[in-house]
């Protein structure tokens, strides 16, 4: 146990530094929790909420635009799902009809300069092609989703396999 | 969100190399496999024994990738040929080694695939005006 | 051997293709990537780490890190599919805030409940845990301590803590956040069947004529079942599709006979359709005189809330779940007022379309399969809902057959495996026993080795008691593992946050985020995360899977289940169990539970040497044993021989899951059937073991009022729940750029006729305000969800707008579990 040593230093200091900005917010004393007003002094920990107090309630931000550039957006790895780069608030995707395939399917890939749905979207569950779209692919909204401009709460540091083989590389160098 | 918009016009000299997958029928399956190992600019990479194989292709135009799809297709027993994944790359960079990675130079990945049948939308019954 | 660009680029073509067909290449014809194993990915196989369904994941790894994930096409469950989540899985452990060392309050370098968030050791984490539970046991006993835990630990770790809790410190005050989730579903399936879980399973999705929805909105929560469903709808024109719901939702998009009911009514429609299947000659007699029994229930059961509320003091028989048999015509009588007019009338559904679902039911040749989540369980009549659900597959026998089918769907991924089948419910054991029955606790004493009538009898505190005992002090130490209480608990602003910073408590939060709970904590204790650790998770059809630990968590992040055993070094047994108990038993003395619990010969029965040399095992190391499979065997030990077999733990590394019962290395698909169920015996054709007389039980229940329900003041519904992309609290999806992006902040859905009646228009802030609290959010009269004129629905992912400071924490009386789903609010114009 005593092997594991703490190192956390710098996320002690960013907490020392929230702490400093926080004292405003935290000057409402520890005694106001007799009268039931809970106070949370350390506001600036669920990185999701902001600096909002846990007791308190903020202006929620301004509903976002959807991005509608039709910028093909990069992809983490190969296997991901590209996101809509258009605002998809208008189509109708029902039993009845599916707006996408208006422009995905591949007959209108072309004239609609859209990318055709890729060919797994072809196969059943056994893997096998069929001659059109397979129903289980049909609701294309379980893994494709638009974007909000928004900007995200947190960094995600997610890195991707060509940056990690190249990293490989220059070490085996 | 990063984008990318490098576009294909950047690559002067250029080679598309594919790959698809291939469908046959499941008694038919070693005829098959002995016509494409018989193709010389096929690379059959593997198969299931049941009637599927993957195989990879190179060539200078797209086109000329459109022709061995048909030539496959028309291999007796062969039910399907679907493009899964098709990369464009300057051709004078396919030779290097990778230890000299180039990793940012200019390619466009597309990994739609080209040659899907449609799906039908005949049975729509309405239509939302977008 | 040289690599190329033109050799890489070829291998990833080929390798690309080779997934899409389901082919591994052989090695000769991949030789191009592993000459090279700069170039290696590896690929291994894990369930995905956010809903019930269970789908299969493979996960790509490189150097130590995920570098890609997409739908498993081995894996039964999805066959190579998987929702926006699951392919954004290999995202959700690299939020650049995740936990890397324990965190502890600390004004003038020593822990101060009013102090700041301070890094700490492990040891000084544990040391400072250590007295404030030994505080809390010395002075309140068994009941000062307590956990909560989840349907999202593994199933070694839920047995761990069980463990630790119920035979180290004797207390039963532990419960898992699947209270709040499956707890009436669990009530419904062992009041109507004895015994829990589905009978049917997912290939029921491929057999049924007709799919109707209770209050379930598939198409978002369970997506890639919602595939099967639609796969099976849009493949079949004469399959039917009915969807119920108090709102409309992305589900209605497949919907033949859509169904919008008023809040609480579904119990009236349940009654009303078998009124309709007895009234038109369709009970299915010979099943039901071999099979079924008929009971009346106790009426006005109260709302699970504080005694001391005046609707739980109005209650004449307040959490009775008592009975009185009853016959089929004695149930016809029950339900003949329940006609399609009353029905209509109570639900506002137009007695056209829930005569067309009842026919559904009725009619002979239409295999039914009936789903229901939330809607069904969170409500404050959740177990006789569950009941009544049962009572009309029971009068037509369309139960455990392909496609005739009564299925409970669970929300977290390991509701079924851990929660409920470990039994880490605060009255449960492992394999459906209770810790009020002696003969149970026989069992678990000899199974664990410990000694025989040390196990406490009486049930603990479950989750929403838990935090009342915490607001009362009658609860001073308190771990939460593996949730986010604090965004997913109701009432937070009367109980959970008043209970979490009464300054007689020490909480304790173990997560990978800092989540608003670990905010609310005094100690935060960083915790390993999904393929981070080895585990294992149970589905909601009874599969059973296990993966790897496919890579390190970073920095000083442990796994619950090495805090749990780690912990329990710090505690001997004279400090926790009875004197006498000792004296009786000399052997036990000055053992420390960590001896006495894990290294008590079946947990630490397996050595290092067992474990895949291709993977880590970061706690098997630590603790010198292979102790997730010495866990699962103890584990498993319960059920085996008692209609809970599982197969041997190493099968479940190289298997896609299986379906419990599992005897003779065959799984089971439906159970109580003959031919099907090895259980049921040979001519009997079905047999409902749960129950000593192998009946299962039709339950009389009517429909009852719910707690509170809009008035001239609080002039709304408000039903609360997911969307598609976040998981839960948003603790991990929120940190995926692409699906923060899709859906970046909660909004209140409302009809447009309520907002121009309050002269709001799309996008205006408003607060959203109930008798508890209030939050502050924006109008949303577009999209997905489809509120009727009176309700509206606002998801609760968004940490920035708790809203469950808004909800009420009545509960079902019988399984305690809350309704989230219905209470009176009113909506104002900031």
């Amino acid at each position: 146990m005593k092997t594991l040593v703490n190192k956390a230093a710098k996320h002690a200091f960013s907490l020392a530094m929230a702490t400093v900005l926080s004292i405003s917010a935290m000057s409402v004393s520890n005694t106001a929790f007799a009268n039931e007003k809970v106070v949370d002094n350390a506001p600036e920990m669920a990185t999701l909420r902001g600096t909002a107090p846990l007791n308190a309630e903020v202006t929620p931000p301004a509903m976002s635009k959807v991005e509608n550039n039709d910028l093909k957006r990069q992809r983490d790895y190969p296997q991901q799902p590209p996101t809509i780069p258009h605002d998809i608030s208008k189509y109708q995707l029902d039993k009845n009809f599916n707006k996408c395939m208006d422009c995905h399917s591949r007959k209108f890939a072309d004239e609609a300069q859209a990318p055709a749905v890729s060919v797994t979207h072809y196969m059943n569950r056994d893997g096998d092609f069929l001659g059109e779209m397979s129903p289980r692919r049909y609701f294309c909204t379980q893994c494709h989703v638009h974007q909000l401009e928004s900007e995200p709460l947190v960094e995600n540091e997610f890195v991707d396999m060509e940056k990690i083989i190249r990293k490989a590389h220059e070490r085996s160098k | 969100m990063r984008t990318n918009k490098i576009a294909l016009d950047d690559v002067t000299e250029e080679s598309h190399i594919s790959s698809f997958i291939v469908f046959c029928r499941e008694d038919k399956h070693q005829l098959v496999e002995d016509a494409l190992n018989a193709q010389p600019d096929i690379e059959l990479h593997g198969s299931d024994d049941k009637g599927k194989f993957v195989v990879v292709t190179e060539a200078k135009h797209q086109g000329i990738i459109m022709d061995r799809i048909d030539l496959i297709s028309a291999i007796d027993g062969v039910i399907n040929t679907s493009l899964v994944y098709h990369q464009v790359a300057a051709i004078d960079e396919l030779a290097d080694e990778i230890e000299e990675s180039k990793l940012d130079q200019p390619i466009e990945k597309i990994h739609q695939p080209e040659l899907c049948e449609a799906p039908s939308d005949n049975d729509a019954s309405s239509h939302t005006v977008q | 051997m040289k690599l190329t660009r033109r050799d890489v680029i070829k291998a990833q073509a080929a390798a690309t293709a080779a997934a899409v067909a389901g082919i591994s290449l052989p090695a000769s014809a991949s030789n191009i990537i592993t000459s090279s194993t700069a170039n290696k990915l590896t690929w291994s196989k894990a369930p995905c780490r956010f809903c019930g369904t269970g789908c299969g994941i493979s996960v790509a790894t490189k150097d130590g890190k995920v570098v890609a994930t997409h739908g498993d096409e081995k894996a039964p469950v999805n066959k190579g599919l998987s929702c926006v989540k699951g392919y954004f899985l290999s995202k959700i452990m690299y939020g650049k805030d995740r936990l890397t060392t324990p965190m502890l309050r600390k004004k003038d370098g020593v822990y101060n409940k009013e102090g700041e968030f301070t890094p700490v050791s492990w040891d000084e984490a544990f040391d400072i845990m250590e007295v404030k539970f030994k505080k809390a046991l010395k002075e309140k006993g068994p009941t000062g301590v307590g956990m909560f835990g989840s349907g999202q630990w593994t199933v070694q770790e839920g047995y761990a803590a069980v463990k630790l809790m119920k035979a180290g410190f004797l207390s039963n005050n532990i419960d898992p956040n699947a209270r709040h989730c499956m707890a009436s579903a669990v009530g419904g399936f062992m009041r109507t069947f004895g015994i829990d879980e589905p009978m049917g399973c997912y290939d029921d999705m491929e057999a049924a004529d007709a799919f109707v929805l209770w209050g379930s909105n598939m198409a978002e929560m369970h997506p890639i079942l919602w595939t099967r469903i639609a796969d099976r709808r849009l493949s079949n024109p004469h399959v039917k599709v009915a969807v119920l719901s108090t709102y409309e939702h992305r589900s209605f998009d497949l919907a033949d006979i859509p169904a919008v009911f008023t809040p609480q009514t579904d119990m009236v429609l349940l009654n009303a359709i078998a009124n309709y299947i007895i009234e038109s000659g369709s009970v299915n007699h010979d099943f039901v005189n071999k099979h079924v029994n008929f009971r009346e229930g106790v009426t006005d059961i109260g709302y699970g809330l504080r005694p001391t509320h005046e609707l739980q003091k109005k209650a004449k028989n307040p959490n009775s779940g008592a009975s009185t048999p009853i016959d089929l015509d004695a149930f016809a009588k029950f339900v003949k007022p329940y006609t399609f007019e009353y029905a209509e009338k109570m639900s506002g559904v137009p007695a056209r379309n829930i005569e067309k679902i009842a026919k559904l039911y009725a009619d002979p040749n239409t295999k039914v399969m009936s789903l229901w989540t939330m809607g069904v369980n969170q409500h404050t009549r959740g177990v006789w809902t569950n009941n009544l659900l049962y009572n009309i597959h029971l009068l037509t026998g369309k139960i455990s057959e392909p496609g005739n089918s009564p299925f409970s769907l669970t929300g977290q991924p390991s509701a079924c495996g851990t929660a409920r089948e470990v039994g880490t419910f605060s009255h449960r054991l492992p394999a459906d026993m209770v810790v009020k029955n002696p003969k149970h606790r026989a069992i678990a004493e000899k199974i664990w080795k410990i000694p025989a009538g040390i196990l406490n009898g009486t049930p603990g505190a479950h989750a929403v008691k838990q935090v009342r005992d915490l607001k009362d002090s009658k609860i001073n130490a308190y771990w939460i593992q593996v949730n986010n209480n604090l965004q997913a608990g109701p009432n937070i602003n009367e109980e959970i946050l008043p209970g979490y910073r009464n300054p007689d408590n020490f909480i304790v939060t173990s997560d990978a985020y800092p989540t608003v709970t670990a905010e609310a904590s005094d100690l935060i204790l960083p915790t390993a995360m999904w393929v981070e650790k080895e585990g294992v998770y149970g589905n909601a059809e009874r599969r059973t899977q296990a993966w790897y630990q496919l890579v390190n968590a970073p920095g000083d992040a442990r796994s619950d289940m090495w805090q749990v055993v780690e912990f329990s070094k710090r505690f001997t047994t004279d400090e926790v169990w009875p004197a006498e108990v000792l004296a009786a038993n000399p052997e036990f003395k000055g053992k420390t539970l960590y001896e006495v619990l894990y290294k008590n010969g079946n947990v630490n029965q397996f050595p290092i040497g067992d474990i895949s040399s291709d993977y880590e095992n970061q706690e098997s190391k630590d603790f010198g044993f292979y102790i997730q499979k010495g866990l699962f065997e103890e584990y498993a030990s319960f059920g085996r021989g008692h209609a809970h077999d599982l197969a041997d733990y190493d099968t479940y590394h190289q298997v896609r899951g299986l379906r419990w019962p599992v005897v003779d290395g065959k799984e089971t698909k439906w159970r109580f059937k003959e031919g099907s169920d090895p259980y049921v015996k040979e001519g009997a054709d079905f047999q409902f073991y749960g129950h000593k007389d192998n009946k299962a039980i039709v339950f009389a229940l009517p429909y009852e009022p719910p707690a509170e329900s809009p008035d001239e003041e609080f002039d709304m519904w408000l039903s609360t729940g997911r969307v598609l992309e976040h998981w839960h609290s948003g603790s991990m999806t929120q940190r995926v750029p692409e699906l923060y992006k899709a859906f970046p902040n909660a909004v209140c859905f409302m009809h447009p006729e309520d907002a121009k009646k309050r002269g709001m228009r799309r996008g205006d802030e408003v607060k959203v305000i109930s008798r508890r609290g209030e939050i502050k959010t924006r109008i949303e009269t577009r999209g997905r969800n489809k509120p009727p004129v009176g309700l509206v629905f606002v998801p609760w992912f968004d940490a920035s707008q708790l809203i469950n400071k808004v909800t009420l924490d009545a509960t079902c009386p019988l399984s305690k579990q809350t309704d989230y789903k219905k209470c009176a609010v009113k909506i104002e114009k900031v």
